[in-house]
């Protein structure tokens, strides 16, 4: 089902791609690497990198042989109308899972770091009015919005790293030996988790143009998640030290709190609160969007514009009722979201792709 | 102090005002299938709602999942 109307580029799509990625790896990465590889954790975000190109080359593929259809008639042709909704289905729960879990971990995340004694409700409420406000102007409008954000967050890496750099110490990242490497391949599942993001963004493929580029694009888009993410986990560990990392909750605000120059500028961490806000809006706004649109294909509809304000009443509901406590919230995500990430956003293309070969369809 | 009813009932209140205002765009436009997914979408808020709203400090999604899956934390 092709849309003329409210399309992006694949390069806006790796935009949104990038910048989805850096408030998770901003969350969640610098704890579980280095609680997993100690010293050696900033080295996983490369293992990672080789599933994520097995997963574009496997997208690029598919890509050839349907460049105008959604992701659901994709996947329904190759595996079958029956077992294809099915599995449809479930990316829309999977989506529906993650949306509420950003979002308390947004709110949440938000009132750990500056504003303490706040009720979360607020943070979710004023984050889903505005949510809803963007999505109602269209698609295009999230892949603009994405070209100006990512290069202010890739800046303020860059300007971050440049005044952490004098704060970093090399016995807190070195030495890497041979035993390190179960630990790194360990450690690499959390970026793998977050790069699984990728798959779920591609149910916007019938909105995207210009995919004969997808694979440059996307191995582009790799390449700088991979490196920006190994900078993220260089500059948090090697500041704080690994133990430090893996017990605080947010390592990276730590990090960025030691910033000071010449004693005159301090507290820049406001900055790094701003860039998690923009980040977490991109996130979620991709995600429901994304949820918005296997609905549209799965169920056959026309427009699911009227199905925004009530899927997001649902939203908020779950948001509050995914979990009673943050201790739950991280629980959850060192045990459970690893591999349903892992299924969903690499081992189902994989098992596509064998499908489709199998059947001949590719 | 917000009671437990109070809660729902606000909830209510809220799924009718959308209900109304689109239920009333959809059936101008004539979507029918829309019409569908969206009141069995409206079902499993409100039901949701009401268990979420009565079950408060109990209700976890993340603890459902645990004891589902035999997970010890």
């Amino acid at each position: 089902m092709k849309t003329n109307r409210d399309t992006i580029s694949v390069r806006q799509l790796m935009f949104i791609f990038t910048i989805i990625i850096s408030s998770p790896a901003t969350r969640f990465l610098p704890s579980y690497t280095s609680q997993q590889a100690k010293q050696a954790g900033w080295v996983s975000p490369v293992v990672a990198l080789l599933p994520l190109m097995l997963l574009i080359l496997i997208m690029n593929t598919i890509f050839k042989k349907y460049e105008e259809e959604s992701m659901v008639e994709i996947i329904e042709d190759i595996m079958g109308r029956f077992a294809g909704k099915a599995v449809t289905a479930l990316y829309l729960l999977w989506a529906t899972w993650l949306i509420p879990l950003y979002m308390r971990y947004s709110s949440e995340r938000l009132v750990s770091s500056v504003y303490s004694g706040y009720n979360n409700s607020i943070f979710v409420i004023i984050n889903l009015v505005f949510i809803v406000y963007i999505i109602r102007s269209k698609l295009t409008v999230i892949g603009r919005m994405a070209e100006i954000i990512l290069p202010v967050i890739g800046a303020f890496l860059f300007i971050l790293a440049a005044l952490l750099l004098p704060q970093i110490r090399l016995d807190n990242v070195a030495p890497i030996y041979f035993n390190d490497i179960i630990p790194i391949l360990k450690a690499s599942r959390a970026t793998m988790v977050v790069f699984a993001y990728m798959f779920l963004l591609l149910f916007l493929s019938d909105r995207v143009n210009g995919k004969g580029s997808f694979k440059k694009l996307a191995f582009t888009a790799a390449f700088v998640n991979v490196s920006s993410v190994l900078v993220v986990l260089f500059i948090t560990i090697g500041v704080l030290s690994s133990s430090i990392a893996s017990r605080s909750p947010v390592p990276v605000l730590l990090a960025v709190k030691q910033v000071s120059i010449a004693d005159t500028i301090e507290n820049i961490e406001a900055i790094v609160v701003a860039v998690w806000i923009f980040a977490d809006f991109m996130l979620l706004s991709a995600m429901i969007i994304t949820a918005l649109n296997i609905m549209r294909s799965l169920f056959k509809l026309s427009d699911t514009a009227p199905l925004l304000k009530i899927y997001v009443a649902l939203i908020y509901l779950l948001t509050f009722g995914i979990a009673a406590n943050k201790l739950e919230l991280e629980d959850f995500s060192r045990t459970l979201i690893t591999p349903v990430n892992i299924f969903f956003g690499f081992i189902v293309p994989l098992l596509l792709f064998g499908v489709g070969k199998i059947r001949g369809k590719l | 102090m917000i009671r437990v009813w109070d809660r729902i009932v606000i909830l209510i209140v809220v799924i009718a005002a959308i209900c109304i205002v689109d239920l009333g765009t959809m059936s101008k436009k004539g979507l029918k299938r829309e019409r569908i997914v969206f009141l069995v979408l409206t079902g499993i808020t409100v039901s949701y709602g009401i268990y979420f709203y009565t079950h408060i400090f109990s209700a976890s999604l993340v603890r459902a999942m645990f004891k589902l899956f035999r997970i010890d934390i």
